[in-house]
């Protein structure tokens, strides 16, 4: 069962990894290209009106403050700016340790992530930051719920849902788990699902079959999700950052009229 | 298609900033910043002192390279007035069409969308734009680029008076 349960998430990895690496080849590299290619001064000395702008790198405050902090959300609304740092940084740091988790326990085991206290850490913070992004989740649904009208533009609900779910099924599956193998060596690392699995266990119904069907949701999701990231609103994951930084917080827009108005003078 | 534009006359604009007011407010409900600026340069030292007043906002390009690095496909461009425009219920916010705009003409909105010039689009074609209706010295023109690339030559042929050069409306260069 548990090969199974294995060769079908490897292949769900792996169509979803597909449809991920065409999206960003689509919808991220060509159009930074493009950008590149259109920003391109060209040799010197070539003929005609050149343009262009040679930005600066962006510097390391502008990159704190666009990408790290993202200030400019903080302009916008203390609440909108709490919940987005929470799923943003849930979000990163639950992908961090789910990838190190994977890892250090099933790629290159090694003794103290397998069998020892590394492990029980690596669960802890599983739990920590995924109740983080879970959180940042809720508040952003009940936000959109009660502020419909207003919110309806700019947020996809559908999306906002769909990470939820991912979240809400992950640790659904870590309680079934527990309920199914109660003496498990890091229950006591796990604050949430742990707690689940001991108010829900006296229940007479189907755990493992319901585990099953929990874990194998989860990992659809999952996938779908990360297939969808490229395609949908969830590109701003990679390209906010990036495009925030790189322009300087619109800095660079007042360097382009100039630049103008300097060939123009 | 057809296509229309912005021609932008130097030698007149002295500066006043009414069109920023009048684009501000036309595009009132739609606008939280700027959608044209009013870029001030001056060079030099008194006396000898040299300036330019220029008057900048979404060139409308007939290749618009915004539309081509928008990761969302949120920019589209009319194919009645050939306007590019943005649907900020599909944008991001992640600022890639300003890196790729030769003019810097989207800003981020308050809302964390790009905004930038629609053109008017709640007015009629072949009526003035908001900013060219105001502007005292008429060194805004709207219109239809081939007539725009005309009425430039134009007048550079009256200023200069040769034929030849001249006649370039930024964004639609060898239109």
């Amino acid at each position: 069962m548990t090969m199974l349960k294995y060769t079908f998430l490897w292949m769900m990895i792996l169509v979803s990894m597909g449809f991920f690496l065409v999206g960003v080849y689509k919808n991220i590299v060509s159009k930074i290209a493009h950008i590149l290619w259109v920003n391109d001064p060209g040799p010197t000395g070539t003929t005609g009106r050149d343009t262009r702008v040679r930005l600066p790198f962006a510097s390391k405050e502008t990159i704190f403050r666009e990408a790290i902090v993202q200030k400019r959300i903080e302009n916008r609304s203390a609440f909108l700016w709490f919940r987005h740092l929470l799923i943003a940084f849930g979000f990163v740091s639950l992908f961090v340790v789910a990838q190190l988790y994977a890892l250090f326990i099933k790629v290159y085991p090694i003794e103290y992530f397998v069998i020892g206290t590394g492990r029980g850490y690596l669960k802890f913070s599983l739990e920590l930051t995924g109740l983080v992004l879970f959180v940042g989740l809720t508040l952003g649904l009940i936000h959109r719920i009660m502020y419909a009208e207003q919110e309806k533009t700019f947020v996809d609900l559908r999306l906002l849902l769909l990470l939820w779910f991912v979240v809400a099924t992950g640790f659904m599956t870590e309680a079934l788990r527990f309920i199914i193998e109660p003496h498990d060596a890091f229950i006591e690392y796990s604050f949430v699902a742990a707690p689940v699995a001991r108010a829900t266990a006296a229940f007479p119904w189907q755990w493992h079959t319901l585990h099953t069907i929990m874990w194998t949701t989860h990992a659809i999701l999952i996938a779908f999700f990360f297939a969808c990231i490229p395609f949908t609103k969830f590109v701003h994951i990679f390209v906010a950052p990036f495009g925030r930084s790189i322009t300087m917080g619109q800095d660079t827009s007042r360097l382009k009229r100039e630049k103008i108005a300097e060939g123009l003078l | 298609m057809s296509q229309y534009g912005f021609y932008f006359d130097k030698e007149k604009c002295v500066g006043c900033r009414a069109c920023e007011v009048a684009c501000q407010v036309w595009n009132g409900s739609n606008q939280t910043v700027k959608w044209r600026n009013v870029t001030t340069l001056t060079r030099g030292q008194f006396p000898e002192i040299t300036g330019v007043n220029v008057s900048m906002a979404c060139m409308h390009c007939g290749d618009a390279p915004c539309k081509k690095a928008c990761p969302r496909q949120a920019i589209s461009k009319s194919e009645e007035t050939g306007a590019v425009t943005v649907d900020q219920s599909k944008c991001v916010g992640c600022m890639l069409c300003l890196w790729a705009c030769p003019f810097g003409a989207p800003k981020m909105s308050t809302k964390g969308r790009m905004e930038k010039c629609n053109f008017c689009q709640e007015r009629p074609m072949g009526i003035k734009r908001a900013c060219e209706e105001i502007c005292p010295t008429q060194a805004i023109v709207s219109g239809l680029i081939d007539e725009l690339a005309n009425f430039s030559k134009k007048n550079v042929a009256d200023r200069l008076s040769y034929t030849e050069g001249g006649g370039v409306v930024l964004g639609h260069e060898g239109t």
